[in-house]
């Protein structure tokens, strides 16, 4: 028997045979871990009225990266009585629930389905049940995952450029370290690391301080504020 | 405001291109907090070369224009059972790198100071894509 706490098997395609109806049991919304992405961030904060910075001091753990879970009943720190207060905005994880999904850099994708909560009333499609059309496609559409998908690639694209740098830059110090007999602590670059990851995930405030920098006016359209978001991260790399 | 030890030890720490250590943790943190937040893993794919199997470099005489599958094989390389291991155990993409030893002597470096640089010279280098980085999206369990 496949436990909740097995590890998922990808290996769905888009034209697989799936379906999910949600009860809206909650249960689902309860002792998760949800990484969220700076889009992520942005479209809860806004959701919201908050600012990032906001949003990330109040319902985030782990600078800004994990979507806060209350520690009494477990619950996700953005439910209330009538169930998720942000819908239309929430995470990427919790639009493909209960199916995980797997993007490749370089193109590519697989999906898994993840066990349900043993008390979930979602109703899985069946052989019996399945229509023709019920893929994990026609699931997904109904999700509006592609705005994510967007972002989420954009960054990847981001990330495969920085972490050539970071090799550089760590080979390059190393060596100079070794050559002034000087080596980093732990506890430095942790004091470091709590406080520079939240500012790097508070969009609002990178991007404000790039458009007060470049004498632009910061725009209202998401996107075009991951845009900057992601050339300010940019133009400070040039640096090195 | 920075005391002047503190800051003589960031100058110290600096690499050639000014990069400090404050700022390489900084950038340090964004790659680990980016690549969290998009669940990024490895997936070994499947052109990787299968457990035992025998790597060889070979080297074709193109013509120009011509048919690819008619170039001439100049000669093979055998790589050794520890070069293959290391191979098949790395992560990630791999850089085929042709090198020349340079015949230049090593240029002269302040007192002290050993050759970080090495005489070799890049000719081609080749990029093989053995793995493919990904983006996990899922809810995970919290006693996972």
């Amino acid at each position: 028997m496949i436990s909740e706490t097995d590890p998922p098997l990808f290996n769905l395609s888009r034209y697989s045979a799936f379906s999910y109806e949600c009860k809206r049991c909650l249960k689902c919304c309860h002792d998760k871990r949800i990484s969220l992405t700076p889009y992520e961030v942005l479209r809860l904060a806004r959701n919201l009225g908050l600012t990032t910075k906001q949003f990330i001091a109040e319902f985030t753990v782990e600078a800004g990266t994990i979507l806060r879970f209350r520690s009494d009943d477990g619950a996700c720190s953005l439910l209330n009585e009538h169930g998720c207060s942000v819908h239309s905005d929430r995470p990427a994880a919790c639009r493909m629930y209960p199916l995980g999904g797997s993007f490749g850099f370089a193109g590519g994708e697989k999906f898994a389905r993840l066990t349900p909560h043993p008390e979930s009333t979602g109703i899985y499609g069946t052989a019996a049940t399945l229509q023709r059309d019920d893929t994990v496609a026609s699931f997904l559409s109904g999700q509006d995952i592609a705005p994510y998908q967007r972002a989420n690639q954009r960054y990847a694209e981001l990330l495969t450029r920085l972490i050539p740098l970071v090799a550089g830059c760590i080979t390059a110090a190393l060596e100079c370290e070794t050559a002034a007999g000087e080596a980093t602590t732990e506890d430095e670059t942790a004091t470091y690391s709590a406080f520079e990851i939240a500012e790097w995930f508070d969009v609002d405030t990178v991007v404000g301080q790039f458009c007060a920098k470049k004498q632009i006016p910061i725009p209202s359209d998401l996107d075009a504020q991951i845009d900057l978001h992601i050339q300010a991260i940019e133009e400070w790399c040039e640096e090195f | 405001m920075k005391d002047s030890t503190e800051e003589q030890l960031e100058n110290s720490l600096a690499t050639p291109s000014t990069i400090n250590r404050r700022d390489m943790t900084k950038l340090l943190g964004l790659v680990t907090a980016l690549s969290a937040s998009l669940g990024v893993t490895f997936t070994v794919s499947a052109s990787s070369p299968a457990a035992g199997a025998q790597l060889k470099l070979k080297f074709f005489q193109q013509i120009p224009g011509g048919d690819p599958a008619k170039a001439r094989l100049l000669c093979t390389i055998d790589l050794s059972p520890e070069d293959q291991q290391k191979l098949a155990a790395s992560e990630g993409p791999l850089e085929l790198r042709m090198v020349a030893l340079s015949t230049f002597k090593d240029r002269e470096l302040p007192a002290g100071r050993a050759a970080t640089t090495s005489p070799e010279v890049t000719i081609s280098s080749t990029t093989i894509a053995k793995a493919n980085w990904s983006m996990i999206k899922q809810q995970i369990n919290r006693r996972d």
